[in-house]
């Protein structure tokens, strides 16, 4: 062993520099997953630490409809003592001195939350240190003062309801991180909220019961719990549940992060293949004459085995130190989203996370170079050619470091489809890569016998040594593909929430319209010359059936992403609309659009229109029997169309449409949606609606676009970071592979100066080869990312339109010109060394 | 007189201290003459190429090709001047393994831009015994027609002075024997000077002078 681990030492030794690189290569691999791990575990600790206050309460039960009495009384039979408070959320619009906009108005009783609370600025914990809400008082987000130009002691109202405000929230600590909120909250007492006059029947109210218990609750206790829960639509949560949940959006962002991350180590890998590879021969031969001198096969392999160790360990220290130096300003980079609360800790666990990933990944990555070090024959102490000689079933080496990519790849994304997605697309990229460059030499080749001087000379190079060249090619055009997959996702989703034409879109969407003023909006509209783009009317179900088998509900806790996603899914309550025109805008794929009412005397199944990719996701086809219940009815549909729909135009719409004469008589509220209009006719619209309807509630559309795209901006600057650092060591293997290059032919390069060639010439001849190499990586890596951002973008997304953006043409000015300075600074610094041309005798 | 070499010193710094390699070195060589140079390994032979093919500067000293002090030139005219006045072979060949025959013997001209006259190269594998082998590539050759193809490129720009680095060091004896009377005859015939560095004193005998490099100096061999 000790034998071995000195040799190793020495191989280390021996190329001092090169070693270096390869650390560095591999600390700025992993650096993205180490600073990613820490992420998220600070998350978890972020969110753990304040689970209970986050959640306010043990135990909540809750809905948007009617909590039963008798599953209640269920549920609370099965408590221990406890402490209950009740309270109620919803939706509608507040006026202030400066306009109109969408608030929650959250009604608690007293003593409630029984965790946590809102930190006032006034300096007081509410409502654990400061006296209780009077009647008619209310807590406001801050950001309304500025919006609404409310001050405290300002009168103002709600529906029907005065309030006036105590003072404003500095903190909520019932909230986790403030970029998702949607609207700011208004805070006002249970007692108060009738006075707003705003809940009538078929208002959307979040109603909540909240328990305290001495002690949590027991895991058994809470599965007894969810199984007396029998309605659709009310949620039982628990601290641990309700902290799982904040941190999955995030945890979202960590997955995609986590892949472009791994995107960077993937092209680590291929830097450090090709450096193995490049040290193979001399460790061949220096194997073969270990074993003529007597050494053990096993002495061999643990001396290559504690080299690759030493690599990994040497990457990971690095990376370490790296991330342990970026970690404060990394902290100041996510304050602004995440809240000056959220702390980026160091946890010892990311280490060991990364030397695993580095041990085993090395190791698995070297056994392509180490088993036919181990098949060497002694008889290549005599003659070398035998010691390169091929080795049979190489390829099958490759398959650990395979399985060991895809098992990252789930592992960091959570999420199987998306690591086999990734894997498949990476070997995808990759075959392209490798085929475009094969073509790419045989053109090479051709052009080569024809041209002359340096042209001939840098092609004939690049089309001898296959191998470095389609390697270098391969590992750019990776990175280069992801940098331009990343902006063009980006610009899809613009495209998708943006809309491509703003005068299409809808400038309001308005909702809790009630049935008896849905003619009295329109009349409305009429008079002050408002466009209502769509009146559809909302009743709320739940799919029992479909195909006479029963809809599982369940969730259970080893669900992968796409499952839990799934299932999800499936326990939401289901909206359904009917009518006898097809939307504005939508598109029947399949099958037809309805022709007549439905007749209940005749007719046993109702006709019904399914959108698209919720017929997807549900396994629904044409053809299909889909069971309802609506409030206690049945209700039986055939789908007998398919439609597409234009979801960008912020129009109502809904994924399931009954035949007209089915739901007419159920209970239902109507949503609505105006024309695109100008931010002055805006500010009236809204104005003369609030005062008409105080009961409508107002989404600005364009605001919340706005929003929603500020986030996904966030999100994806987030991946463009990540990505700039897999280009980054894209370059560092890029700048190894010259540099090992130019190594490998000093002798050629010495030759052609002693022929005549110029320095000049000898570092425009590298460049050359360098440049040609990033463009065709540019090429290669464009087009497959193009490719990619095309599939998403008009298959998944259905724009009409491909995105362009400036990143199309930025990469690639970038990649090529700094790829050709790479090799010349490694050129240059090469050339001067005093011995280098000297060598060629 | 094509090279007049006076009083050169060169040095090389290792591990922090000074080797001197060549120290005041002297030697003149006429039109068409052969020169053999012996010496032992490390006594500084290659050095001495190197300086003479202007790949390296001497410490101290002068040299002088055809009237052009390497002093006094830029590196562009040594290099200029080295492409059409030296033909260098060597030892392990040094042939580009990505080119043919013909091509790599045609590889000076193409760096010079000059006319790039393919019979010219062709006649000269035929001179060294390759007719035939012009498409063949370096790995399809054997040691000797390696050498041989060296022999060639060295000739294609009609050097004035011919400098060979152990020419026969990784041939048989018989290959080597036919390598360096090929190199003799083509040397002669175009008129060139040589220079010949080996260790075989019988190979040395074959030229017009021998030289031995010892502590720095050359010295004539008895």
């Amino acid at each position: 062993m000790r034998l071995s681990f000195l040799y190793a030492c020495r191989l280390v030794k021996q190329s001092r520099k090169l070693y270096f690189i390869a650390i560095l290569n591999i600390a700025l691999g992993l650096l993205g997953l180490f600073v990613l791990q820490n992420f998220k575990f600070s998350i978890q600790d972020s969110v753990q630490s304040r689970v209970l206050s986050l959640m306010g309460s043990h135990l909540s039960v809750s809905s948007r409809s009617i909590i039963p009495e008798d599953e209640l009384s269920a549920v609370e039979a099965l408590l221990p003592e406890f402490d209950k408070r009740f309270s109620q959320s919803f939706y509608t619009m507040m006026q202030g001195p400066k306009g109109l906009r969408l608030v929650q108005v959250i009604a608690q009783e007293e003593g409630y939350p029984f965790f946590g609370g809102l930190e006032l600025r006034s300096g007081v914990l509410y409502p654990s240190n400061a006296r209780l809400l009077k009647q008619e008082e209310a807590l406001l987000s801050p950001e309304l003062q500025i919006q609404l130009g409310v001050q405290v002691g300002d009168e103002f109202e709600i529906g029907e309801g005065v309030y006036k405000v105590r003072d404003f929230i500095e903190k909520d600590l019932g909230q986790s991180f403030s970029a998702f909120s949607l609207a700011p909250k208004v805070y006002i007492t249970v007692q108060n909220i009738e006075a707003t006059e705003l809940i009538q029947t078929g208002s959307i109210v979040s109603k909540s019961y909240h328990y305290k218990f001495s002690q949590e609750l027991s895991t058994s206790k809470i599965k007894q719990l969810q199984k007396k829960i029998l309605s659709p639509g009310i949620r039982l949560s628990t601290p641990d549940r309700n902290g799982d949940q904040i941190s999955r959006l995030l945890n979202y962002l960590n997955d995609f992060l986590g892949l472009s991350s791994l995107m960077a180590f993937t092209l680590v890998c291929i830097g450090l293949h090709y450096y193995y590879k490049s040290q193979a021969d001399r460790w061949y031969s220096e194997a073969a004459l270990l074993k003529y001198l007597g050494i053990k096969k096993s002495q061999i392999f643990f001396a290559f085995f504690f080299f690759m160790a030493l690599v990994g360990g040497g990457g990971t220290l690095l990376t370490m130190l790296l991330g342990m130096v970026l970690s404060p300003f990394i902290q100041i980079l996510i304050v602004p989203y995440l809240g000056a609360d959220f702390q980026l800790n160091f946890y010892w666990k990311t280490p060991l996370i990364v030397v695993f990933i580095a041990v085993i990944g090395n190791v698995s990555l070297s056994i392509p170079v180490i088993y036919p070090i181990l098949k060497s024959r002694t008889a290549a102490v005599f003659n070398s050619k035998i010691a390169s000689s091929r080795v049979k079933m190489l390829s099958f080496c490759y398959i650990p470091f395979t399985a060991f990519m895809f098992v990252m790849a789930v592992g960091l994304s959570n999420s199987f489809l998306l690591g086999a997605l990734f894997i498949g697309l990476v070997i995808g990229v990759l075959i392209i890569t490798t085929l475009s460059a094969i073509l790419f030499l045989y053109l090479g080749a051709f052009i080569s016998n024809r041209a002359g001087g340096s042209a001939k000379l840098s092609m004939r190079y690049l089309t001898h040594y296959k191998a470095s060249t389609i390697t270098m090619v391969s590992s750019l055009a990776l990175s280069v593909g992801l940098m331009i997959l990343i902006p063009g996702l980006q610009k899809s989703i613009e495209l998708e929430i943006r809309g491509e034409d703003v005068s299409n879109r809808s400038s309001f969407f308005l909702f809790d319209i009630q049935e008896e003023e849905v003619q009295a909006l329109e009349d409305f509209c009429e008079l002050h010359s408002f466009g209502l783009a769509t009146v559809l009317p909302m009743v709320r179900s739940r799919i029992l059936k479909i195909n006479s088998n029963d809809f599982n509900r369940s969730i259970n806790s080893g669900f992968t992403r796409e499952e839990e996603f799934r299932q999800r899914f499936r326990n939401r309550v289901v909206n359904l609309s009917y009518g006898s025109q097809i939307p504005e805008g939508d598109k029947v794929t399949e099958g037809k659009w309805f022709e007549d009412r439905y007749n209940w005397e005749t007719e046993e199944w109702a006709e019904i229109s399914i959108e698209t990719r919720y017929a997807k996701r549900l396994g629904i086809e044409l053809g299909d029997r889909v069971e309802f219940e609506v409030l206690g009815m049945p209700v039986k549909a055939e789908v007998t169309s398919i439609r597409q729909v234009n979801w960008t135009r912020f129009n109502p719409n809904f994924f399931l449409i009954l035949q007209p004469g089915t739901l007419e008589m159920a209970p239902k509220t109507w949503l609505a949606s105006s024309s695109h209009f100008s931010e002055k006719e805006q500010i009236r619209f809204q104005e003369l609606l609030f005062e008409r309807f105080p009961t409508i509630s107002v989404v600005n559309v364009d605001q919340i676009a706005e929003r929603v795209f500020g986030i996904i901006q966030q999100m994806s600057s987030a991946l463009i970071g990540m990505s700039v650092m897999s280009l980054l060591v894209a370059f560092i293997v890029l700048g190894t592979l010259i540099y090992q290059k130019v190594l490998m032919r000093r002798n050629d390069l010495g030759l052609l100066k002693i022929l005549g060639m110029t320095e000049k010439r000898v570092t425009l001849l590298i460049v050359m080869e360098c440049i040609a190499i990033a463009f065709l990586s540019c090429i290669v890596g464009g087009i497959s990312g193009l490719g990619l951002v095309s599939i998403f973008s008009i298959q998944l997304l259905s724009n009409s339109i491909f995105p362009i953006t400036s990143a199309y043409w930025i990469i690639p000015s970038i990649v090529v010109p700094f790829s050709g300075w790479i090799a010349y600074f490694v050129i240059k610094k090469l050339q001067h060394h005093k011995d280098f041309y000297r060598q060629v005798f | 007189m094509i090279f007049q070499i006076s009083g050169i010193k060169k040095s090389y710094f290792q591990a922090g201290s000074e080797i001197p390699v060549l120290d005041g070195l002297n030697l003149e060589i006429q039109e068409g003459e052969s020169v053999a140079i012996v010496g032992r390994s490390g006594s500084g032979k290659s050095t001495l190429l190197s300086l003479l093919s202007a790949i390296e500067d001497p410490d101290d000293g002068e040299i002088i090709l055809h009237d052009h002090s390497f002093s006094d030139l830029t590196g562009e005219e040594k290099i200029l001047l080295r492409a059409q006045k030296i033909g260098v072979i060597f030892q392990q060949f040094h042939l580009l393994s990505h080119y043919t025959a013909l091509e790599n013997v045609l590889l000076p001209l193409e760096i010079q831009c000059s006319r790039v006259d393919k019979n010219l190269a062709k006649n000269l594998l035929n001179e060294v015994g390759l007719s035939g082998r012009e498409d063949h590539y370096p790995h399809q050759l054997s040691g000797g027609e390696k050498q041989r193809v060296a022999i060639a490129r060295a000739l294609i720009l009609k050097p004035e002075i011919i400098l060979a680095d152990e020419p026969t060091g990784s041939l048989d004896i018989n290959t080597g024997e036919e390598v360096m009377r090929l190199i003799f005859d083509l040397v002669k015939k175009q008129n060139a000077a040589l220079v010949l560095v080996t260790h075989s004193l019988e190979l040395a005998g074959q030229c017009n002078q021998i030289l031995r490099l010892k502590d720095g100096k050359l010295m004539a061999e008895e």
